[in-house]
């Protein structure tokens, strides 16, 4: 899950990612989610269609779970803040670019 | 959205293109002689000139083109001729502290921009437990002492600074590592050039092993990195801040509206901008902004 905001602006998760890899440190990996799967059924009449509507209904909890999280988890601030992000840059690019190119026109004219 | 028109004499716009551009964000930003000047009727809603001797394009006075201009001056001559021109604010582009420029004593005092800033509002400092937890968290070696490669990403730059227990630098990333708050090693031509002191602000090194070395001592000596660290911060927030200069010459070309009462008492006070005080400020005035139009 992505936290709605980042811990600091000058620090990059990815960049970190690189700058444990180059400082030489046991890495931290986030360990796995549990498995949703249930306790093995037992064996007997009946038992075959419930292990196998287990298995049926395996992805479909499973999505819903993930579907879950992903409205709870505060997805959508983190979304949002992403889009606030691009947008501060796309401005801050366009601004460069304009800039750049009237100073070009001003200078060779 | 304005249009900001950007008006030099031949050879003299590239210097100012950085300032432009953090002036224009948000808006518009053109040539004056290849985008106001060939239409007829075309006005923009603010003009920065690079230099004293463009002003005359524009006309005889401020008063003949009506709108706020801005001029880059480079010493007292230039100051005077601007101001009798009629500018709305004049800025120079200062390197550091030690650097003599115009006259910071008169009351019309130009702007003064740094070539090399950073904008200190947006980056908080960061200090040396908050990182040692970080590093932790991170799976990061403790202490992490770091010769910063220029030539990384920016996002690799940033990190490492930000996460470093302390850090060979070199002049490019000099603000940053200071806003930062970045036990710093750099070479006495740097140190020299933006007026920083050995052991006061960053520790001056020349480059090599010995840099190396003296970082490494840094990182050890706790007490002295993180005095070091207030200082460089409070360095980068007096000489390398972009946000207050930029922010006087949006004003002055009436790209922002003057501050508020409450604005001006949060800055009387030095009330930190990332402060919730700050935030809760700006959004009670939203909401009474928002009543108003309404």
């Amino acid at each position: 899950m992505t936290s709605p905001e980042p811990i600091h602006p000058a620090i990059d998760d990815d960049a970190v990612a690189r700058l444990r890899q180059r400082a030489g440190a046991p890495s931290v990996e986030v360990s796995a989610n549990e498995s949703v799967a249930g306790p093995e059924p037992a064996a007997g009449a009946g038992s075959k269609l419930r292990s196998t509507a287990r298995r049926a209904a395996g992805p479909v909890v499973s999505r819903v779970r993930s579907e879950l999280d992903r409205a709870t988890g505060g997805e959508v601030a983190a979304l949002r803040a992403e889009v606030a992000e691009l947008r501060a840059e796309l401005a801050r690019l366009r601004a460069e670019q304009q800039a750049v190119l009237a100073a070009f026109r001003e200078d060779r004219r | 959205m304005a249009v900001v028109a950007l008006v030099a004499t031949p050879g003299r716009a590239a210097e100012v293109a950085d300032v432009v551009a953090l002036v224009g964000r948000g808006h518009r930003v053109v040539s004056w002689h290849h985008h106001v000047r060939p239409g007829r009727g075309r006005r923009p809603g603010a003009v920065v000139a690079a230099d004293v001797e463009a002003l005359e394009v524009l006309g005889s006075s401020a008063a003949e083109i009506g709108v706020p201009v801005v001029c880059r001056v480079i010493d007292q001559l230039d100051e005077t001729r601007a101001r009798s021109w009629g500018v709305t604010a004049t800025f120079c582009l200062v390197d550091g502290p030690g650097v003599p420029g115009p006259t910071t004593k008169d009351v019309a005092a130009p702007i003064r921009v740094p070539r090399r800033g950073v904008d200190t509002r947006a980056l908080a400092v960061i200090p040396l437990l908050t990182r040692s937890q970080l590093r932790s968290a991170h799976g990061l070696p403790d202490p992490l002492v770091l010769a910063v490669d220029p030539s990384a990403s920016p996002a690799d730059r940033s990190t490492g600074l930000a996460l470093a227990s302390a850090a060979v630098v070199s002049e490019d990333l000099v603000p940053l590592a200071l806003a930062l708050g970045t036990p710093s090693v750099v070479t006495p031509e740097v140190a020299d050039r933006m007026g920083l002191e050995d052991g006061n602000q960053v520790a001056v090194e020349g480059l090599g092993i010995d840099s190396d070395r003296r970082a490494a001592r840094l990182a050890r000596d706790q007490p002295a990195a993180a005095s070091m660290a207030r200082r460089a911060r409070r360095f980068a927030e007096d000489h390398l801040d972009l946000a207050r200069p930029v922010e006087q010459l949006q004003r002055a070309l009436g790209l922002i509206p003057a501050p508020s009462v409450i604005e001006r008492r949060l800055a009387e006070l030095s009330t930190p901008p990332s402060s919730r005080l700050n935030r809760r400020a700006a959004e009670a005035m939203t909401l009474f902004t928002l009543e108003a139009h309404t």
